[in-house]
Parts: C-alpha cells; sequence; structure tokens
C-alpha cells in the first residue's frame, strides 16, 4: 500500500518539483516549490471559484432552508428533499468538493517528504529517465534555508496572510441574537486559526511555510475576484438584511416566559426539542434547531 | 477498530469539518455537494459494512467527490 501511494503520488510530485528546480534559474528550490503550488491551485481553480459562487447563492437562500429545518424537523430525509426542490427550483445547489480539500493536504504532506530525504544526488535515481537532471539544488532562498525551519519571517507571514484570507470570506448574515455556538466559534476559529498555522510552520521545514504562503495568497486573489463580482468589497461583508429576515436561534433565548398558558407550552416544547436533540447526539447524529418568528 | 475509526470521524466532525464544524456557519445549504456529506458517509459506510469495505467505500466516495461530479443524494445501502 505504502509502496502503492509512493509510486502514484510521490515520485510525479517530486518528479515535477524537481523538472522545476531544472528549468527555474538558480536551481532554487523555494521557486520551484511556488511553481507547484501556482499550478495546483490553477487547476483548482475554475472549480473553487464555481463552489464559492454557488455558496454566496445559498447563502441568499438562508432564510427558505432554515423555514425547511424547522418545519421538518427530526425528519432528515424529508428535510433534504425539500432542500433538494428548493436547490432546483433556484438552479443553485452545493458545489463543494472534498477531494480538493484533501489533495491539498496530500500536496503538503509529499513536500514534506521531499525536503526530508533531502537533496543529495542519490535521490536523483527516483527521477523518470526522460527528465532532465537537475544538478544541483539551491536551499538558500533570501538567505533563509527551505529545509530548516524558519522560526520567524515566513511562519508569521503565512499566519498573516491566512487571517486575511479567512476574513475576506462573506459570512452570512448573522442571527439576531448571536448566541448560537457555532457561529462564536466560528468567529473565535479567525483568529485561532491563524496563530495555530504560526507555530505549526515554526516546527516545519521553511519550504512548506512557503507553500501556505502562497496557497493565501492564491486565495486572497481569489476571494478578492468573488467578492468584487457579488459586490462585497474587498472583505466580504454583506448588504443589510432587514431584521425579519434573519434567522433566529431560539433554543437559548428566554423570551417572555411569563407563566402564562402559551409560555408553559413553549417551555414544554423547549425541552422536548433539547431531549431530542439529547437523544440525536448519542445516536451520532447532529441537527441543529431554528425557529422563526 | 470500527469504534476507533468512527470516533476519528466524529472528532474531524466536531472541529475541522465545512459541513458539521466550526466552519459550518460559513456553508448554510453545507459543503459537500453529497447527501449525506463525505464524513457522513464514511461513518454510516463503516458502521454498516464493516472497516475494511466502509473504508474502501468512504476512499471511492471522496474520489466521486471532485469538481467533475454532479453530486446529489448517495445514500449507503
Amino acid at each position: 500500500m505504502n509502496n502503492f501511494l509512493t509510486q502514484i503520488l510521490f515520485i510525479p510530485i517530486y518528479n515535477l518539483l524537481m523538472f522545476f528546480v531544472w528549468l527555474l534559474p538558480g536551481n532554487s528550490l523555494a521557486l520551484a516549490i511556488i511553481a507547484v503550488t501556482i499550478i495546483l491551485r490553477v487547476a483548482l481553480l475554475p472549480s473553487s471559484i464555481k463552489a464559492s459562487k454557488s455558496q454566496l447563492e445559498l447563502q441568499k437562500l438562508q432564510p427558505e432552508m432554515n423555514e425547511i429545518r424547522s418545519k421538518y424537523k427530526g425528519d432528515q430525509k424529508k428535510q433534504s428533499e425539500e432542500m433538494m426542490r428548493l436547490y432546483k427550483e433556484h438552479k443553485v445547489s452545493p458545489f463543494g468538493s472534498c477531494l480538493p480539500l484533501i489533495i491539498q493536504l496530500i500536496v503538503l504532506v509529499i513536500f514534506y517528504r521531499v525536503i526530508m530525504i533531502g537533496f543529495n544526488a542519490d535521490h536523483f535515481n527516483l527521477l523518470y529517465s526522460f527528465m532532465p537532471h537537475p544538478g544541483s539544488i539551491n536551499l538558500n532562498f533570501f538567505g533563509i534555508n527551505m529545509a530548516k525551519p524558519d522560526l520567524w519571517i515566513l511562519p508569521i507571514l503565512a499566519g498573516v496572510l491566512q487571517f486575511v484570507q479567512t476574513k475576506m470570506i462573506p459570512q452570512p448574515p448573522m442571527q439576531k441574537k448571536s448566541n448560537d455556538p457555532m457561529a462564536m466559534m466560528n468567529k473565535q476559529m479567525i483568529y485561532f486559526f491563524p496563530l495555530i498555522t504560526v507555530f505549526i510552520a515554526r516546527s516545519l521545514p521553511a519550504g512548506l511555510a512557503i507553500y501556505w504562503s502562497i496557497t493565501s495568497i492564491f486565495m486572497i486573489f481569489q476571494q478578492w475576484y468573488i467578492n468584487s463580482h457579488f459586490g462585497l468589497g474587498f472583505f466580504g461583508r454583506f448588504p443589510e438584511v432587514a431584521a425579519s429576515r434573519l434567522p433566529e436561534y431560539t433554543l437559548e433565548s428566554e423570551a417572555n416566559v411569563n407563566g402564562t398558558e402559551k409560555a408553559s407550552e413553549k417551555l414544554k416544547a423547549k425541552t422536548e426539542i433539547q431531549s431530542e436533540i439529547k437523544k440525536e447526539r448519542a445516536r451520532g447524529v447532529e441537527i441543529t434547531v431554528r425557529k422563526r418568528k | 477498530m470500527k469504534k476507533i475509526m468512527i470516533f476519528i470521524i466524529n472528532i474531524y466532525q466536531k472541529t475541522l469539518s465545512p459541513d458539521h464544524g466550526w466552519f459550518s456557519v460559513r456553508y448554510p445549504g453545507g459543503f459537500c455537494k453529497y447527501y449525506p456529506d463525505c464524513s457522513e458517509y464514511c461513518k454510516q459506510a463503516i458502521d454498516k459494512k464493516g472497516v475494511v469495505k466502509g473504508v474502501a467505500l468512504g476512499a471511492w466516495r471522496i474520489l466521486r467527490c471532485n469538481p467533475w461530479s454532479q453530486g446529489g443524494e448517495d445514500p449507503v445501502d
């Protein structure tokens, strides 16, 4: 299995990298990594632009979706049927694909391995016979050794670029009362994730930080294009939405519970929903209950 | 083994998954083009068909979940 993966993934990417080491001036590994990264992003460009566009179209449909979710809550099958109908009606559908996400990760791992096995001549036997021989490999890039971890410049650059990139992804209109734990978590992650990136990048060879930074730069330009296409501005702000159209998250809100008959009914329904959720969680199924006024 | 695999998928779903995790707020209609989404499909496949067949089915699903496929409903049966 390991050998198989080496043959179909590792060796082709190693060859591609070495081809660019040969092609680009100065036998620079950093430039080769940048070239391969850009090629990968360009190859994924059409699909990721299409996915981002369909995602934005879907965010416009959020009120309708919440209605369906609360109408058929607990009935996953009916829910998904209704969703499909809604998508068809508006001619949109989620277009995210999981494979590109995994490909990015695989490329990262392969770059890591390529850098780790080192660049001495005894690995040139992995090159295909028709590949030109790069001769020597220059690991130096503006005074930073690609094979050793760089502690400051590149990791921080990677973190900052990633922060800008996540910040640019448009946020769907939030709930009126913003106590949806998922939304809160998402907000914190915008700050938390780039920090993690900095610390991981500090412990990995600098070449990987370059890969990370170039990917982020590419995504920034891509997101910029999409945001301006939808007229959302650089940082992807949604136009204000009328409060009545905003989804509401009622599980936590203690709205006008007065002890009237209606209120106790409400409370009963609430506890029912909560116990239902607990049961679902125990079964390993996640549901989100939203309710519209 | 089965439990370990499902546990790992659960962790993924609670954290990094764009369909269930921290970033799910950004994707109100779901991220994955399939229903059930890839991680859920893997989980169900491993649960119903056992580890070996389940992982194979899951891997095949992820390969199908590429920019050139149509998506749609695709339950484990």
